[in-house]
């Protein structure tokens, strides 16, 4: 499969890589991920984290390409390649002794944001996450979905085209899976996204297109509209029911 | 609005809500006040216990040592401060984030407003020691002012390999108890020439001797290959965390090596020296006469010349008058066969018999080794015992005009050389040249 290096997309060609122990995590993965919000799916140990590791560049891979937006990653082009994507990991660290508006400031800082552009980027990624409000409150001391939304805002402040959130949804309670989920939605009109997720909530509003992850291979790749009609049409339960049938064949 | 547990409501307003960047900014300003405090607090015990010394030695080579010993205090604060600040990295697991910012970077902004501060901390103690100064500065102390500044960016690149390695608290104590007795430990220990190695010397300026270009680069060898080793360590677990795109096992290999080549010829260099890193001075004095003794000190000390001048014309006039040799020479630098040593550091600070006390001392020290056939040897006892025997003997001098010395004691007061240099193990046989006359 080749990569047609035409405006904004993740392309990876026969990406393999396994962990030191010798597990093999992801075997000759293939995908052209374009423009939009795609969603990453499959069961626990497919290999998902690891592939979203290997797209945000903080792990090397044994071998294949992956590249976005025509740069390749490489030791040369890391750098160019790191100002294309923010990265959400799962769990969202947090710098003891800063400030919600500091943390977002300091990662503005590290994606080499200019000086010039750093306030008002960062002003601009805590009001389009809604926390604008708790800028000075210690980020230590936000709760579970507020801690999300800095994540969130951390891999916004960068001005990057694509976004590698990395099961944003993961241990947050309904309400706040809405609230995030409303978010994105906001987000989607600005940004290309990638999220890697086990949640089926939402699933049509927020994803234009589907890649789902088994045993380190893909399994299957296309637009949610595809997606949904594997199970019969856009039901409640669509999203799952197709995740199933396609894990089943 | 802030809520109460009785439902009732009550709207506070602060400052920091109408200036949101003011909070962030108060705690920097707190935390630098907090640091300079503790600074001007150690200056000020600093000044109390050493310009009276500075004052009196008034050479480069006392000042510089004397600042140095400060970073007793500033290299366990920058060490630590180092550890904390990057440990609050390194748990926020910045490194695993895909930054376009190197970790040099990263580790740059991280260290360098502590290392900017234990550095200007340094060059103020040493402008404030510098002011008693008033001899030729030489390489000797450029080398040792070079030290300061080496010793404040090794101890932070240490402090945040160890705060990269630990877990914050552990990080920071860790690092400023390792500091501080690795400062200070060394000088209470044998070997001696341990004490040469970090950089932190408590000698301020030994009379007649001078600082050994030898001895000050060993601490600098030393703090190079503290720092490769920590740019090495610092290098390999930031990319551990990160992207590890093939991290060199050779690079630290040679990292390693390096380190241990430089600390290896840093011993070589300081193996030689006793407890203090000095030789022999052997700079120009200027002279003036008394009588028939020339008396020389070193330029720094001009000022105290007239009035070393006046106690050795009365000295020798106590001398002469008890029968006794007076001395050729009476010089602060080593003296040959017909010079008498003596010390304007301990001179300036006595009052007149207690200045008479100290040129006989110095006599008896330049004298040959008996006095009435008791032998005066280097142990305490007997040469305080040959101090207070010429002391009665001169004294009885003064009261009783006709008394003559025995033949013997005459005889023992003949000049005599004597050449060493106090705790160094190297003597250097200085001859006496381009001395300028008062």
């Amino acid at each position: 499969m080749m990569c047609a290096h035409n405006g904004s997309s993740f392309c990876l060609q026969k990406v393999s890589y396994r962990y030191g122990h010798g597990t093999r995590v992801l075997n000759d993965v293939s995908a052209y991920i374009s423009a939009g919000a795609t969603a990453l799916v499959g069961e626990n140990g497919a290999g998902k984290t690891s592939l979203m590791r290997v797209m945000a560049s903080l792990l090397a891979v044994d071998s294949g390409t992956v590249g976005v937006d025509g740069v390749p990653l490489s030791r040369k082009m890391i750098g160019e390649y790191r100002t294309h994507i923010g990265w959400m990991p799962q769990d969202i660290p947090v710098i003891s002794g800063f400030t919600v508006r500091e943390s977002v400031a300091y990662h503005a800082w590290l994606g080499k944001v200019p000086r010039q552009q750093s306030d008002k980027w960062v002003q601009q990624a805590l009001a389009q996450v809604h926390l604008i409000e708790l800028e000075d409150r210690k980020a230590s001391s936000l709760s579970g979905g507020q801690l999300r939304r800095l994540g969130l805002a951390q891999a916004l402040v960068r001005g990057a085209d694509w976004l590698l959130l990395d099961e944003p949804t993961a241990g947050l309670d309904p309400r706040q899976k809405r609230s995030l989920a409303l978010l994105l939605q906001e987000l989607r009109a600005h940004v290309n996204y990638v999220i890697s997720t086990h949640d089926f909530d939402y699933f049509e509003e927020l994803f234009d297109q589907v890649v789902v992850l088994h045993e380190g291979r893909i399994l299957w790749q296309g637009s949610t509209s595809d997606y949904l009609s594997i199970a019969g049409g856009a039901t409640q339960t669509a999203a799952f029911d197709a995740f199933n049938a396609i894990l089943d064949r | 609005m802030d809520g109460y547990a009785n439902g009732s409501t009550r709207t506070k307003i602060r400052v920091t809500q109408l200036f949101p960047a003011l909070r962030a900014r108060l705690l920097h300003v707190a935390y630098g006040i907090a640091t300079c405090a503790v600074f001007i607090f150690f200056l000020l015990a600093f000044g109390r216990h050493n310009v009276a010394g500075l004052s009196a030695a008034a050479s480069w080579d006392a000042a510089v040592e004397t600042g140095n010993t400060m970073i007793a205090i500033i290299g366990p604060i920058v060490a630590g401060k180092a550890a904390w600040d990057i440990s609050a990295l390194r748990k926020g697991q910045v490194f695993q984030y895909p930054n376009v910012r190197s970790h040099w970077q990263i580790f740059g902004r991280a260290l360098m407003p502590i290392m900017a501060w234990g550095m200007t901390c340094m060059a103020v103690i040493q402008v404030v020691c510098a002011r008693y100064a008033r001899d030729s500065f030489r390489m000797a102390d450029a080398v040792v002012l070079l030290t300061a500044a080496l010793m404040v960016v090794g101890l932070a690149l240490f402090g945040a390999m160890c705060g990269m390695v630990l877990q914050r608290l552990w990080a920071t104590a860790a690092t400023i108890a390792i500091v501080f007795f690795g400062l200070l430990f060394p000088s209470a220990v044998q070997p001696m020439w341990l004490r040469h190695l970090n950089g932190y010397e408590d000698a301020m300026g030994i009379p007649n001797t001078m600082l050994s270009i030898r001895a000050v680069c060993a601490p600098v060898l030393v703090y190079i290959a503290l720092i490769i080793c920590c740019i090495t360590v610092l290098g390999m677990t930031a990319q551990r965390s990160a992207h590890a795109m093939n991290y060199s096992i050779r690079r630290l290999v040679v990292a390693f090596a390096a380190s241990v080549a430089l600390v290896v010829i840093a011993v070589l260099l300081a193996l030689p020296f006793g407890s203090a890193p000095v030789v022999a001075r052997d700079t120009s004095t200027i002279c003036a006469q008394s009588g028939s003794t020339k008396v020389c000190v070193w330029p720094e000390h001009e000022e105290y010349l007239p009035q070393l001048v006046d106690d050795v014309h009365k000295f020798d006039e106590t001398l002469s008058a008890a029968g006794i040799t007076v001395p050729v020479m009476v010089s602060e630098r080593i003296p040959d066969k017909a010079t008498m040593t003596i010390s304007v550091n301990d001179l300036s600070a006595a009052d007149e018999s207690g200045r008479q006390r100290i040129l006989l001392d110095a006599y008896t020290d330049f004298a040959p080794s008996e006095i009435d056939g008791c032998s005066i040897s280097e142990t305490l006892p007997a040469y305080q015992q040959a101090i207070e025997t010429l002391n009665e003997r001169l004294q009885a001098m003064k009261t009783v005009q006709n008394l003559h010395l025995c033949q013997a004691t005459r005889r023992a007061f003949l000049a005599r050389s004597v050449m060493r240099v106090q705790n160094a193990k190297h003597t250097q046989q200085v001859e006496v040249s381009n001395e300028t006359m008062v």
